[in-house]
């Protein structure tokens, strides 16, 4: 059965919805980190954020890519995840850490890996903040594929959201970094 | 200023049973995909993804499902095991689908109602834009009632 779009493919816009994009970065050069700045503008407008990631890194062998809150690089992140490398599936903790995990990061040529992030009431001053991610690779062994929840133990409304490679290095060409705001 | 984003592209619900439902002519305006399935296969059969008419093995996949985990590289991209007698719901977000220079990935969850909840990362060995997406119940078809639904995600401001 094939279902060709037409009409409905070109009505990408004024379209009221309750996902709304933000904004996106995608690097034409190399960077350290990249920044989501500004966001007390959406305070009264969104309840939730997603972030979008397809990455990479110049990291040798498979790492991660990871943000921080409001520039908050101290041990107030936890985080807790399920995975499954091909072989059997396992669960473990961080502990009190400096990030939340945002995706996996690949070194073959063309692997770019994705990311997407479940940031739950980002702006409630009632609440630590907690993530949701999904991510996974295959490519670089291992190959895996990730479920994270992740805490930040902050009730500060989110103003700020930075990514950056997690151990150094920088952010590739041609990575995509997308925020998108939900209402609620 | 925001963009309303999460714009429903197409969707169908089948009359009979099929074996594949196809998405084409997927305009390069959005930034990712995203594909919903909602429904049974006529066995217990796996089904998949595969993009612009592509049925060579370059899918790429690792899945954890249940208290096992699997890896595989085949002729498309694993959804799910399909079931006649409970609904499978999957959700596939196909992500920088038009973008030229990089493999697609694909993060793929699944919920079998009967016994199983998964999770799956799929990548397209493949660096051309997606033009097609192919919904395949592979060695078996759709049953009747299956509803299948594309949404695009927004690309720009």
């Amino acid at each position: 059965m094939l279902i060709p779009l037409g009409f409905l493919a070109s009505s990408s816009g004024g379209v009221d919805t309750d996902y709304e994009l933000i904004e996106t970065n995608i690097l034409g050069s190399a960077q350290s980190s990249i920044t989501f700045s500004g966001l007390a503008t959406y305070a009264s407008t969104y309840k939730h954020l997603q972030l979008r990631v397809v990455g990479k890194t110049s990291l040798a062998g498979t790492n991660f890519i990871v943000g921080r809150f409001n520039s908050d690089s101290g041990s107030n992140y936890r985080a807790h995840w399920v995975r499954g490398n091909g072989t059997d599936v396992g669960s473990s903790e961080s502990g009190s850490t400096t990030r939340f995990y945002v995706s996996r990061h690949d070194t073959l040529s063309n692997v770019f890996c994705p990311g997407v992030v479940d940031i739950l009431d980002a702006f409630s001053t009632t609440k630590n903040k907690t993530t949701r991610t999904l991510t996974g690779n295959h490519g670089t062994s291992p190959n895996e594929i990730y479920l994270f929840s992740g805490l930040w133990a902050n009730t500060a409304s989110l103003t700020s959201i930075t990514i950056l490679p997690d151990g150094g290095g920088t952010l590739s060409i041609g990575s995509r970094f997308s925020l998108y705001g939900i209402k609620g | 200023m925001p963009t309303p984003t999460y714009i429903p592209l197409a969707n169908s619900t089948l009359g009979s049973t099929a074996a594949t439902v196809t998405f084409s002519s997927i305009p390069a305006t959005y930034r990712d995909l995203v594909v919903i399935v909602n429904g049974k296969t006529s066995a217990n059969q796996a089904t998949g993804l595969r993009f612009n008419s592509d049925s060579g093995s370059n899918y790429s996949m690792v899945r954890m499902y249940t208290t096992a985990s699997s890896t595989s590289t085949t002729t498309y991209g694993l959804l799910t095991t399909g079931d006649p007698t409970a609904d499978t719901l999957t959700i596939a977000q196909i992500m920088d689908y038009s973008a030229t220079d990089k493999h697609k990935p694909v993060l793929i969850r699944s919920n079998i109602t009967a016994n199983n909840t998964a999770a799956h990362f799929v990548r397209w060995a493949n660096t051309a834009a997606i033009t097609t997406v192919a919904v395949e119940a592979i060695s078996t078809t759709w049953a009747a009632g299956t509803t299948f639904a594309l949404y695009g995600i927004a690309s720009t401001l």
